[in-house]
């Protein structure tokens, strides 16, 4: 089912033009890879699906609702989650802080009643789901390994159940054999109907994703079964 | 709700940040409080002090207006207009009853009172430091005569009323033997002091001599009927009188009706173009009670017609500011230290605060980025410094509520020590002692401090053994307690404020920042 369309999306920085005219649809169950040449807009294709950039041009539809009629933090909070290449945590936080501060900012947005004792318990779950026991959900985030910290960003990415998870590389940063098991979690997360939108250089991820997008082209290739 | 928790935990997270913005504004709330409470104060001393108080006003001629009047365009007074205009200023007995009808008027007296010499072998009190000055002024009456105005050894006081003599009224002065001459007795009876009794081996039953110190041979005979004794050692002018600058030892206390016999006796022995008669110096007090009295017989005794050349004045009210004056200079001291201290306070919260928030822009940008509306984080950081600013405000308050008295206190008793140099300063450099009298004192006083109706407590000099002391002892000294409901609120109010003033940084660059560029450059 289609959850993402993008529609003749352009984006410029200045006069110089990124993204050219991008049209294509995103379902869920599914793992994409978006690959490119440097500078080819990747990462702010991303920047644009995610709402922490206008397109200068085009449309979004989530869930076939046009992305402009929406709050931006809403939807940020509620439909997608983001990973990013550098994790982006809060250090002064325990990896559990983490996950339940973005929960509770996606239920204070939804103006929701936040239970600290449910959140807490969600928490410990999907850390657990992605590998993080509780000693190491209560450790400060700095305190953690590079490849923990990626699950920490999964995690939080997960927290509010959003239909379409983004990454950023998100194994840029990681040894093999940590990538595998992110890939790992990245397929479980796609098997459970969200649709996973991948930035990478890797060969490895892009081999790992159901369809595979040069963004230059915008051309469409289909992994062989 | 969940913008508070989330402020708590930042706060507490933040141990180190939180305790220095802690600090600074526990400092200058404790500051503010000092200062805030230090202007209540002098407000509220004055305020009680003045309800305290039974007010009482004097009208006189206003000499500024006769002077200003008098003053060609160049500035030169021409004192020919001058004198024709302080001629016949007083105000008659009639003209002061008339006045005594303003509704603001609880009571009305008056006293005439006038100076006289010794005659026979009566001697006026003297002591080896006055008794140069008395002597000079009176060997010099002689001299200067036809003034009118020529002090003799003795000031003497007629009465309209017990009302009238104050100084009995407040028991500073007591009868030690015999009784108080009859209100409104005109019979030659007089009441005089113990020291002058002792001075002349007099009693009760006894007769003295005085007589017009312009001419020797008019004498008057009057029957002591009772002794006094004033418990202060002060030549202010007391109970009404004149002002002249007579031992207190040689004030006579008559009634009105007496002292207005002799004067008119006097008066008629002479042609009424002549100054020799002894004059009367006739002064209305009119007791209004409140300050708002006071304000209220202002305008109601020019409605009664009170021509523009006198004015109303107060001597407890006059004398009251006198008293308060350190106070209300350390309550000026107070208001500039107050804006500085807010100023500086201002300065230092806002740049820790750019500081501050610079330090925490990545924070910004991933909680921006995971959702979080850039409002929400600006109440956010806004409930931040607001939670440390009242935590401040009330450990700061209940600190300066504290001190706020010894520390007053403190500052008072150094403003008064200041103003008592810088008045020991005068005195010296007008040659006269520190603590005794001036060697001469301006003949014609008596005509000056005409309008000086009431005893006066002021610092100024007059020459007097006791003055500086009396006037320390009558300076404002010590204040009680200061913090009342509105200077908590004031506290409150300033330092609510500074706070927002500092959020409003944070604010400002909460909704500049854009996350992407944040997290994108967050090297």
């Amino acid at each position: 089912m289609e959850v993402l369309k993008l529609e003749n999306l352009c984006f410029s920085y200045g006069s110089k033009q990124v993204l050219n005219g991008v049209n294509y649809s995103f379902e869920n169950g599914k793992i994409y890879a978006i690959v490119g040449k440097s500078g080819a807009g990747k990462t702010t294709l991303l920047s644009v699906i995610s709402g922490l950039v206008e397109p200068t041009e085009g449309t979004i539809y989530c869930n076939g609702e046009d992305m402009k009629s929406q709050d931006k933090y809403e939807y940020r909070s509620k439909n997608i989650g983001v990973i990013f290449q550098d994790f982006n945590l809060l250090t002064k936080l325990t990896a559990k802080e983490n996950v339940e501060l973005s929960m509770e900012i996606s239920k204070s947005n939804d103006k929701q009643k936040i239970d600290k004792g449910e959140i807490e318990r969600k928490a410990y779950g999907i850390l657990d789901q992605v590998g993080l026991d509780r000693d190491e959900a209560d450790r400060r985030v700095l305190k953690l390994s590079g490849g923990q910290q990626q699950r920490v960003a999964i995690a939080r990415a997960l927290s509010y159940g959003p239909d379409i998870i983004l990454a950023d590389e998100p194994t840029g940063n990681l040894d093999e054999e940590t990538q595998e098991e992110i890939m790992d979690i990245m397929k479980k997360l796609a098997a459970n109907g969200k649709c996973v939108i991948i930035v990478t250089h890797s060969s490895y991820v892009a081999g790992c994703a159901d369809e595979r997008i040069e963004l230059k082209t915008m051309k469409k290739s289909t992994k062989k079964q | 709700m969940f913008i508070l928790k989330n402020a708590m935990r930042n706060i507490v997270r933040a141990k180190g940040r939180s305790i220095l913005i802690g600090i600074i504004i526990t400092i200058i709330a404790l500051s503010v409080c000092i200062g805030l409470c230090i202007r209540q104060s002098a407000a509220s001393s004055k305020e009680s002090a003045l309800s305290d108080m039974t007010i009482t006003a004097q009208i006189s001629m206003d000499r500024d207006k006769a002077m200003s009047k008098s003053s060609s365009s160049s500035g030169s007074i021409s004192k020919s207009k001058l004198k024709s205009a302080m001629k016949n200023s007083s105000l008659s007995l009639t003209q002061l009853k008339k006045y005594a009808k303003a509704s603001a008027v609880k009571s009305f007296y008056y006293t005439l009172s006038a100076s006289v010499d010794a005659s026979g072998s009566l001697e006026a009190y003297s002591t080896s430091s006055s008794s140069n000055s008395s002597s000079t002024s009176s060997s010099n009456s002689d001299s200067k005569a036809p003034s009118g105005m020529t002090t003799g050894d003795f000031t003497i006081t007629g009465y309209s009323s017990d009302e009238a003599m104050t100084d009995f009224v407040d028991g500073t002065c007591k009868i030690k033997s015999g009784k108080m001459f009859d209100e409104g007795t005109s019979a030659m009876v007089c009441v005089i002091s113990s020291d002058l009794a002792k001075y002349n081996d007099l009693s009760v039953g006894d007769y003295i001599k005085v007589a017009n110190p312009n001419k020797s041979s008019e004498t008057y005979k009057l029957k002591i009927v009772g002794i006094y004794k004033n418990s202060q050692s002060s030549t202010q002018a007391t109970m009404g009188g004149p002002g002249q600058q007579t031992d207190p030892a040689n004030e006579i206390y008559t009634s009105y009706n007496t002292l207005k016999k002799i004067t008119d006796t006097s008066a008629a022995k002479y042609s009424s173009s002549s100054t020799t008669a002894i004059s009367g110096n006739l002064n209305g007090t009119y007791v209004v009670g409140t300050v708002a009295n006071y304000k209220k017989f202002k305008t109601q005794v020019s409605d009664l017609g009170l021509s523009s050349k006198y004015a109303v004045s107060s001597t407890d009210i006059e004398s009251y500011e006198r008293s308060a004056e350190p106070l209300e200079n350390l309550s000026k001291f107070a208001g500039y230290f107050l804006i500085v201290i807010l100023l500086v306070g201002a300065i230092i919260l806002v740049v820790m605060n750019i500081f501050s928030t610079r330090e925490r822009k990545y924070e910004i940008g991933v909680l921006s980025a995971i959702g979080m509306k850039k409002s929400k984080i600006a109440k956010l950081f806004m409930s931040e410094i607001m939670i440390i600013a009242l935590v401040a405000v009330v450990i700061g308050g209940t600190i300066g509520t504290v001190a706020s008295v010894p520390v007053t206190n403190a500052l008072l008793s150094s403003q008064i020590t200041q103003s008592q140099t810088k008045s020991n300063d005068m005195q010296q450099s007008f040659g006269r002692d520190n603590n005794g009298a001036g060697p001469s004192q301006p003949s014609d006083n008596s005509s000056s401090s005409s309008s000086n109706s009431s005893g006066s407590s002021s610092s100024s000099a007059s020459g007097n053994s006791d003055s500086n002391k009396g006037a320390v002892s009558n300076y404002i000294s010590s204040v009680s307690n200061s913090v009342n409901i509105i200077v908590l609120l004031e506290l409150l109010g300033s330092c609510i404020l500074l706070a927002i003033i500092a959020g409003m940084v944070s604010v400002i660059s909460i909704m500049r920042y854009e996350p992407l560029q944040i997290l994108a450059n967050r090297d």
